[in-house]
């Protein structure tokens, strides 16, 4: 600051300090960057004795030098220079990086390109001094021209140094605060963008939000997310921006990128295309310049960021630094709603899977004190969740089996798993069903157990056939040794009974077969009863042939004989055939055979009557036979039958009552 | 059956027969009369294994643990309550077995008239 008693700087002693001071004095009260350039302008006119003068700064979105003010130009130089290219004097200053001073237009070669409009404007010389900031950077230009040819002194060139590095310290104050004022506006937009994704669920919108914003904030021309894909070269966009309102938001067919730039991405580098001379084309896509900024997890490329004009742009740090900004932000935020998007479809589904499963599931804690039971466990006890928690499941387990339920829970701590089978009563019916009941412990990084997830299995019906299958086991091996028991006795009664080994083998065989053609009536008939006529039609054809002639069977089919009596009676009845045939009753005579089902008393009983004709029987004959030791002695013991057995001359007359109700049964035979 | 006479002699002795097969039950009874035994019954049931037994007395008895459809485990209580020995024929494994008579000597049909007869001795001998 100036003080009063400080003598005044005379015009006369330096005019050129004296404009010095009082541009000094301007400078700190211009409104803006515009004016106080202007002044910094007019005093290098007035300093130079120049015609004319313009002032340029480098535009940051182009990096070059742009008219901001000037003096005695009309509209047609200011278009013509409205870009200013190399060749022009402060091109080639800012090319060189010093001053650059054309004496005389028409004679210096390097101006020879702008002669026309040099004339046209009504200048032959022009000096253009370069704008820097205090640290050196370029950071604009201040050119004057001259009517005629002419060349500014030492001193004034000197003198006009001085301004300029008055005009570069405004330029580069004024270009501080814009940064400021540009980061301000970056935090404002980062905030506005998170709060709009805040509340989007879906991946794609996520993305789409995210690239319009940038988009719009850069003035760019077309902006978008770019996903990549397995194979890890294939690239998926989804709500790409178009500038124009014609164009909205489009999901791009799968690209797959060029290798040259899948490189620099996953690199890590952000690829920036500035001002391109001719048009590139980028996911099919025309543009000059390109932010592509890519998103990398633990090493891999996840993601890109795009951001492309149509038009040259050279892009400002903090655009590139934005854009990589944004294209993280997108890429966590997209990650965290694919996450929740597959922890809701897969809570659903577990959920669905957990309602849908016929088995009953249940949550619980430390030693069995239950959180949480499924749909179908209420259901099926009868027990809400809320009295079934902590040890309330254990009302639905049978009374016999808690013991046994509680200690599988305290063993299972130890092996990791809880597998125990019990009864559950089920409410609708009051009836206790066995259940398989196993549970798995959920168990987290440090090997604690959180909780158990545990199913209960309806195995009833399970058991109740292995316990079948054990009793059909059994029953099967009882009854084939007692078969081999009898043919052993078969064996040793034959044995003892038989005058030669010829005899022996001859009857024998034959009971033996008896015994299998009952064996296999048996075994046919599993639900149908053996009947009495089947028995005998079976017995006639294997002794005595198709030709039944001497046979009369009189009776109802409806004759069915209790399981157990099939073998009895088939071996009496095979013995009185083959009597019948020795002594001629079969062949010569006649075998009347009647039979009939009687009930007396609620009990049934078949009976059998036999009476033989013409046949030639020797009375000497003394012995008992094995038919008369049947029918008198085992069927009576065997299965409480009524029997007579009687030898008359003309053939045997024999009469058997056997009960045939359903015996009563108890013990587990 | 080195020394058949040894192991399996029964003479003198009354032996109680419960075997519901008719046939099986008389070899048992030709079997054991030929090692020197007085058979009591066959019986076929409980019901008759007890009427024999309310009128005479047996050194031993063989059960048939099939009875027609029911179990011989209530006459066995029976026997053992009046110290008589027994053995079971069985045609079933081991596992049908109730655990109060896990001690008690069982042959497995089919059987020879050795098996019973030296089975019996065992336990007439001991």
């Amino acid at each position: 600051m100036r003080s009063e008693n400080q003598p005044p700087i005379e015009s006369s002693q330096d005019p050129g300090i004296f404009r010095l001071h009082e541009l000094t004095m301007k400078l700190s009260g211009a409104p803006d960057l515009t004016s106080a350039l202007q002044e910094v302008l007019e005093a290098a006119i007035e300093l130079q004795r120049a015609d004319f003068g313009n002032i340029q700064i480098i535009d940051e979105t182009t990096g070059r030098l742009r008219i901001v003010g000037h003096k005695g130009f009309d509209a047609d130089f200011l278009h013509y220079f409205s870009t200013v290219d190399e060749s022009a004097a402060c091109g080639q200053a800012l090319q060189r990086g010093q001053r650059v001073i054309v004496e005389d237009t028409e004679t210096d070669e390097s101006y020879a390109a702008h002669q026309a409009i040099a004339k046209k404007a009504g200048y032959r010389a022009v000096q253009s001094t370069l704008l820097r900031d205090s640290t050196g950077h370029i950071v604009g230009a201040l050119s004057t021209h001259f009517k005629n040819p002419h060349r500014p002194s030492d001193e004034e060139l000197q003198l006009t140094d001085l301004y300029a590095s008055h005009a570069g310290n405004v330029i580069a104050a004024h270009l501080a605060q814009e940064k400021l004022r540009r980061n301000e506006e970056r935090y404002t937009f980062l905030l506005a963008l998170s709060d709009r994704k805040r509340n989007i669920a879906e991946p794609g919108a996520i993305k789409g939000v995210s690239s319009s914003m940038l988009g719009e904030f850069l003035g760019a021309d077309c902006a978008g997310y770019i996903e990549m894909l397995s194979p890890s070269d294939f690239a998926m966009v989804e709500g790409e921006w178009r500038g124009r309102p014609d164009a909205p938001g489009a999901d791009l067919p799968v690209h797959v990128l060029e290798p040259e730039l899948l490189q620099e991405l996953a690199a890590g580098r952000t690829v920036q295309i500035n001002s391109n001379e001719k048009a590139q084309t980028f996911l099919g896509r025309e543009f000059r310049a390109a932010i592509i900024a890519p998103v990398l997890e633990g090493g891999h490329l996840e993601g890109a960021f795009y951001v492309l004009q149509n038009t040259p742009r050279i892009w400002r740090g903090d655009e590139v630094t934005l854009t990589r900004e944004v294209a993280a932000r997108t890429w966590t935020t997209v990650v965290r709603a694919y996450v929740e998007t597959e922890l809701k479809t897969s809570e659903r589904r577990l959920r669905t899977l957990v309602d849908g499963i016929p088995q009953l599931v249940w949550r619980a804690e430390h030693g069995g004190e239950w959180t949480w039971a499924s749909s179908q466990w209420i259901d099926y006890t009868g027990i809400s969740a809320a009295d079934s928690r902590a040890r309330g499941w254990l009302a639905a387990v049978h009374p016999e089996d808690r013991e046994a339920a509680t200690a599988a829970w305290a063993k299972a701590e130890d092996k990791f798993a809880f597998d125990a089978e019990y009864r559950l009563r089920n409410a609708q019916d009051d009836s206790y069903r066995f259940f398989r009941t196993r549970a798995t412990p959920v168990i987290d990084e440090h090997g604690n157990v959180l909780e158990w997830l545990g199913t209960s299995t309806d195995i009833n019906e399970m058991r109740q056939m292995q316990d079948h299958q054990q009793l059909l086991v059994a029953e099967l091996q009882h009854r084939t040794r007692n078969l081999l028991a009898v043919v052993r006795s078969l064996g040793e009664q034959t044995f003892e009974t038989s005058d030669s080994y010829e005899t022996f083998w001859a009857n024998f065989a034959a009971r033996i077969d008896a015994l299998s053609r009952a064996q296999k009536l048996l075994s046919r008939s599993d639900d149908a009863p053996v009947t009495l006529p089947e028995l005998l039609d079976t017995e006639l054809a294997a002794l005595v042939g198709v030709d039944k002639s001497g046979v009369r069977l009189s009776g109802s089919l409806e004759a069915p004989l209790p399981r157990e009596t099939v073998q009895s009676l088939a071996l009496a009845l095979h013995e009185l055939t083959t009597n019948a045939i020795k002594h001629g009753a079969l062949g010569r005579g006649l075998v009347n055979i009647t039979w009939q089902v009687e009930t007396k008393g609620g009990e049934k009983h078949l009976q059998i009557d036999w009476s033989e004709s013409g046949a030639d029987i020797d009375s000497s004959a003394t012995r008992r036979g094995f038919g008369r030791e049947l029918i008198e002695d085992a069927l009576p013991y065997q299965h409480e039958a009524v029997t007579e057995w009687r030898l008359l001359p003309e053939g045997v007359r024999c009469s058997i009552r056997l009960p045939i109700s359903p015996r009563r049964r108890n013990g587990v035979l | 059956m080195s020394e058949p006479a040894k192991t399996c002699d029964l003479g003198g002795k009354t032996i109680l027969i419960i075997e519901d097969n008719y046939l099986i039950s008389q070899t048992a009874r030709r079997g054991l009369e030929g090692f020197g035994a007085t058979i009591l019954g066959p019986a076929g049931t409980s019901a008759q294994a007890r009427t024999l037994l309310a009128a005479d007395r047996c050194d031993a008895a063989v059960l048939d643990i099939s009875l027609d459809g029911e179990d011989s485990f209530a006459i066995a209580d029976e026997l053992a309550a009046q110290n008589t020995p027994f053995v079971f024929a069985t045609g079933f494994g081991d596992e049908i077995l109730p655990k109060r008579f896990a001690h008690v000597a069982r042959i497995e049909k089919p059987y020879s008239s050795e098996d019973l007869a030296s089975a019996l001795a065992a336990l007439l001998n001991p």
